[in-house]
Formats: structure tokens, C-alpha cells, sequence
């Protein structure tokens, strides 16, 4: 791996050249929520975030995306082509595109996806601060870790401390390099010890090997019961999932046209399921919950060899009723 | 109706056809409609292009779209054979609704074939007793003129269902098989005037019947409570968990194991199945 360090003032004018390509940043709206958006104007990125409430997923599979479109013609498939850079992205969200390249990798591939994860590549921004429901370093993750980027950026006061992790960072590395510079021995020891400092700061343990043991055995478990009592079935867990990619497919006119369109759907909604004879294979909470945590920690282990999470705590934090994953997974594990 | 999405719309109207474009159907004309029952229909199809082929196995299975409705998986009705394809469609929610108001003429949308199909060639030179219910037929039919034409089992044995005369498919059409050395049993639920055959459910015809299990596969199809009690009594004639097969119903929606709604445990449906021994069945949980 190549390390360098950019200036913090540099930063801004690397940004910059990003900028001939698309640029996509976590910006704070006139609410308050931050987000993954297309800068135009520097100033508007925000460096000041534990995570954005959408998780990075959003620019690799959007909430909702032309699959195709239909004339007199026939069909028409947009070309999906989207080359540019996302800068700010948390380790565990980078992460969850690589679980999610799997999935849309296995068998036939989903083009869609795929074409998106060749044009973008992704700068990540550790987390010096992680907040109070990470749990990343339970998943063999870090507010460190480089899994899934294309480089690493650490704050170390003065300057950012830059890991370049693949072939596409290094690119970007080199046509800036007048930027970066070598780290010198200060700026390692600063970045070592913003890298314990953050890893402390993780307070929510899961013992993930354990839960997935256990969980072989738990289908029946009363603790599914319990949960879907408190659940309301919002699905708002796996829209701010990273790694949650179920989707629907629906046709919708538009302007005398029809467009066919996928968009995010949730396991936890009844109709997710329901077939058209009235027949309900999950007919109540308990088997959806059931389901959503199965896929997660057993499922895709079985079919990918990756565990769907990735400890970024948006669920926990994010759930109107309250339903805490880590809790849940714990009596699991404890059973 | 419109909607307020984020269309990029200046890349659709510029787009291109691609084929490898996994969620794009290609466009078959309406040869024939039959109306089967009060609800089921059997549409016959013909891509309109001559050059693509839609070679399947039975059991396997279509997406078929009435664009603007959407679409929905059908295993065909007819045996593998070159250019026409048959499906029987019940009406039953959207889509299939949509697809009953099409005549000859009318062009849908398909995609496929996906999913596994029946281990058509372990099963050579064995007994096959094929179990269906109303709207459970298609692919058995498929699997027995296939079977049929390839001469490859020792017997055939059918045991087909339906709630009343007016709800079986094809009655004609399947007693005449008896001729070929198909060995046809039908049923209805309720006795009704100048009915010949047995009157009762298909499980307990099955166990009337009482095919010997040596040597034996036996394929269901049909409504879940129907299965339920078939495999029941299969069990009971002496079956082994890996000499029942049948075909899983779930809703599925991108048929590649993608969209995640047809999984069962960590099987899915639309791609690991939907064809199932028992014997497989028994290790997933029970959520189908």
C-alpha cells in the first residue's frame, strides 16, 4: 500500500480536479440531513458527519432507476454509465459494496450494478469519531479499514494522513501529485493514534462468530416473537441497510411512454411476499424479522461467503420502535 | 398516471437495445388464445424473431410481461419444441389479468428460460406418476409429452384434479391419452351428472390408485394444502423422501436470485429451484 499525506488546503484543490468528473459528497440539506450529492460548489461538502442517513449504496443501486424503457421501437435499456469519484465514504459503507458486488455478481450479472462500480471510485474518510451505535470493529472492520476503497483519507490535524488502496487511487494519486507528499514520522505516529483513539471509542460489541453458530439452531427461538411485538414494520432498517439489495420490479408510465423500474423493497413489508392466490410464505412480523436477520447473518454466508452487515449502526439508530439488532443478536447468541 | 422519479431522460431516449441487458424480454406474438376454463386461458407464442430460440426443460420457467401491467413467472404449458411455446394462465392478479384481455395478434414480452427444471435425465427408465391440481397442470404436461416423445420412462401414470368438470384442463384432451398408454386418472370434488371418473380430492384418489413406489418418481403440482397431502400420502404408499419432486410457487420478480423475495432458507426459489425433491425440501424451513 502507498501512503502520502495532503495538506488540508491541498485537499481542496485535489477536490477540485476531481471535479472534471462527477463529484459526489455528503452535503447537509436545509434539514440537516447528510447525504451523498453531486457538488457543484466545494463549500457545500461536509466534513462533519459520523455517517449519511442513506447509506453509499444509493449511487451503486438508486432508490429508483429505469431498467428500460418501451416504444413503438421495442425496448430500450438506458446505458448506464456514471464515471466519477464519491469522496467521503465511511469504511463500513465501502465495505458494503463489496458484499454487494457479490450478489450482483453470482451467476448472471447484474449490469446495472456493475457498470456503476467500474465508473466510481471511492475516497474514503475515516472515522476519527465514530458514533455511539458503530459497531464495525464486531465485523472485522474498522473506523480505519480499507476494504472496498480506492484510497483512505485520515485526519491528522494539519493534514490528511492517505492510504491508496487500489489501482483506480493510485490514478488519482498521480495525476495530483505535485498535492501529496511523503509522510514523515510525525505523521504516521498522529495517524496511529487517531486510529486507536476512534477504535476506542466503539462501544457496541457483537460476537458475530458466535450468533452465527448459534443462529443455526434459533429459527424456532421465542426471541422472534418477542422482537416482532416491538417491530411495526416500517422497513426503514433495510432502506438505511448498506448491504440490503432486495428490490421490485414495476412497470410505471410516463409522458405516453412505459418505463419498467426497480426500487429498493423491503423483506419486512407484507407484499413483499404475497402471492397472488392470497398465499403468504412470511404472513406476519415474526417470519419477516425472522428473515431479514437470517439473510443477514446466515444466508449470504451460505451463498456468498459475506456476512450483510457491516456494523454501521444506522438500524439502531434509525428504528422508530426502538428494535436494536445488536440486543437481539446477543440473546441469540447467549440462547 | 405519471410518476416523479429520477429519469435520467436524455440516456433512455439515446439508448440502445442490449441483450445482455439480464432484465430486457424479447417480443412474442399471440399465435392462439383457448379459454379453458371460466379463468384459464392457454395463450400460444412465437418470439417474432426467428433467430432467437427459447430452448427449456420442463419445469423450468418464463417471465412473461404485458408491458405497462408487468410481468410474472409461467412454467410453459407445452413440451421443448421448436418455435411455438404454450402457456395456461389462470387469472389471478395483475399481470394475469392484463395477459387474459390480449387476443391473437397482440405481442408479449418473455425472458428466460430460468430456474432448474426437472432431472428429466436421472429419471430414464423409471415409473413417473405425475399429481396435479387446477391451475397445477401446465408443467406436468409439459413433462409428459415430453416424456412421451423422448420414450424414456417405463410408465406414465397422470392423476390430475379439479374442483368441478368445468375447472379441469383439457378433460378431452388428457383422457385421450389413455390411448397412447398414458394411464389417466381424473377427478373432481363433487359428484356431478355424467361424470365417469372419481369423485373426491386428488390425495385420495392417489391412495385409491396406490402406484406401486419401485422404481418410481413421483412429480406434484397444485395448490399447497394439495401437496401437503399428497406428499403425505406418498409417504405412506412407501415413497421415499427422494422419489417425490414438485415445483414451488413463490412470488418472484427478477428470476435471477437477486430481487430476494423466493428465497427459503438460503435457496432461491426462482434459481436453485423450482423444481424440489422432498428430500431437499425437508432441510429448508418450512416458508413457502
Amino acid at each position: 500500500m502507498i501512503n502520502k499525506v495532503i495538506k488540508k488546503r491541498d485537499l481542496q484543490k485535489f477536490l477540485r480536479n476531481l471535479r472534471t468528473k462527477k463529484l459526489y459528497a455528503p452535503v447537509k440539506d436545509e434539514e440537516g440531513k447528510i447525504e451523498f450529492k453531486l457538488v457543484n460548489d466545494l463549500k457545500e461538502i461536509t466534513f462533519e458527519f459520523t455517517n449519511t442517513l442513506k447509506p453509499v449504496k444509493s449511487l451503486f443501486i438508486p432508490q429508483t432507476e429505469t431498467i428500460f424503457m418501451t416504444d413503438k421501437k421495442g425496448i430500450h435499456p438506458p446505458k448506464v454509465s456514471n464515471l466519477g469519484v464519491v469522496f467521503g465514504v465511511r469504511p463500513c459503507d465501502a465495505k458494503s459494496i463489496q458484499v454487494l458486488t457479490k450478489v450482483f455478481e453470482k451467476d448472471r450479472e447484474d449490469p446495472y450494478f456493475l457498470q456503476r462500480k467500474k465508473d466510481l471510485s471511492m475516497i474514503g474518510l475515516a472515522c476519527t469519531s465514530p458514533g455511539e451505535n458503530c459497531f464495525c470493529s464486531s465485523l472485522g472492520l474498522g473506523p480505519f479499514s480499507t476494504d472496498g476503497l480506492d484510497m483512505l483519507l485520515a485526519d491528522i490535524g494539519e493534514k490528511y494522513y492517505v492510504e491508496v488502496v487500489s489501482k483506480s487511487g493510485k490514478k488519482l494519486v498521480e495525476s495530483n501529485q505535485e498535492l501529496f507528499s511523503e509522510p514523515t514520522k510525525a505523521d504516521r505516529k498522529l495517524r496511529k493514534k487517531a486510529q486507536q483513539n476512534a477504535e476506542k471509542k466503539i462501544a457496541r460489541k457483537l460476537d458475530v462468530e458466535r450468533v452465527t453458530a448459534k443462529l443455526k439452531h434459533a429459527f424456532e427461538s421465542a426471541i422472534w416473537d418477542e422482537v416482532s411485538k416491538i417491530c411495526v414494520g416500517c422497513g426503514i432498517c433495510t432502506y438505511f441497510c448498506p448491504t440490503c439489495h432486495c428490490f421490485d420490479l414495476t412497470d410505471e408510465f410516463l409522458e405516453g411512454k412505459i418505463f419498467r423500474v426497480r426500487t429498493w423493497d423491503s423483506c419486512t413489508f407484507p407484499y413483499f411476499t404475497l402471492q397472488s392466490s392470497g398465499h403468504n410464505p412470511r404472513p406476519t412480523r415474526r417470519e419477516r424479522i425472522r428473515n431479514r436477520i437470517y439473510h443477514k447473518f446466515q444466508y449470504l454466508l451460505e451463498n456468498i461467503g459475506e456476512i450483510g452487515c457491516v456494523g454501521c449502526g444506522r438500524c439502531l439508530e434509525n428504528c422508530p420502535s426502538g428494535v436494536n439488532l445488536i440486543e437481539v443478536l446477543s440473546r441469540v447468541g447467549k440462547s | 398516471m405519471s410518476i416523479r422519479c429520477e429519469f435520467d431522460r436524455g440516456i433512455i431516449e439515446g439508448g440502445e437495445i442490449l441483450t445482455e441487458y439480464i432484465y430486457s424480454p424479447k417480443p412474442a406474438l399471440i399465435k392462439q388464445v383457448k379459454q379453458e376454463t371460466s379463468d384459464i386461458k392457454s395463450f400460444e407464442l412465437e418470439l417474432k424473431d426467428k433467430k432467437e430460440k427459447l430452448n427449456f426443460i420442463p419445469g423450468q420457467y418464463l417471465e412473461v410481461s404485458v408491458l405497462g401491467a408487468g410481468e410474472f413467472p409461467v412454467s410453459p404449458f407445452s413440451p421443448p419444441a421448436k418455435g411455438r411455446i404454450e402457456i395456461c394462465v389462470k387469472k389471478m392478479g395483475k399481470v394475469t389479468t392484463a395477459l387474459h384481455r390480449l387476443e391473437v395478434g397482440e405481442t408479449v414480452w418473455v425472458r428466460g428460460p430460468y430456474g432448474n427444471g426437472f432431472p428429466v435425465k436421472e429419471w430414464e427408465g423409471k415409473k413417473l406418476i405425475l399429481i396435479g391440481g387446477g391451475i397445477g397442470l401446465p408443467p406436468l404436461r409439459s413433462l409428459l409429452y415430453y416424456t412421451m416423445d423422448k420414450r424414456k420412462c417405463k410408465e406414465l401414470i397422470l392423476i390430475y384434479g379439479a374442483r368441478s368438470r368445468k375447472d379441469l384442463i383439457r378433460e378431452k384432451e388428457l383422457l385421450g391419452l389413455r390411448d397412447k398408454g398414458v394411464k389417466v386418472h381424473l377427478s373432481i370434488d363433487r359428484e356431478e351428472e355424467g361424470w365417469r371418473e372419481f369423485v373426491g380430492f386428488v390425495p385420495t384418489n392417489l391412495l385409491q390408485i396406490s402406484p406401486p413406489s419401485g422404481n418410481s418418481i413421483a412429480v406434484t403440482c397444485g395448490p399447497p394444502i394439495m401437496i401437503k397431502f399428497v406428499i403425505k400420502n406418498l409417504l405412506e404408499l412407501g415413497f421415499k423422501p427422494d422419489q417425490i419432486f414438485m415445483t414451488l410457487e413463490m412470488k418472484m420478480k427478477c428470476g435471477l436470485g437477486k430481487c430476494g423475495r423466493c428465497n427459503v432458507g438460503s435457496v432461491y426459489v426462482c434459481r436453485d429451484g423450482p423444481v424440489f425433491s422432498y428430500e431437499r425440501l425437508k432441510q429448508l424451513p418450512p416458508e413457502y
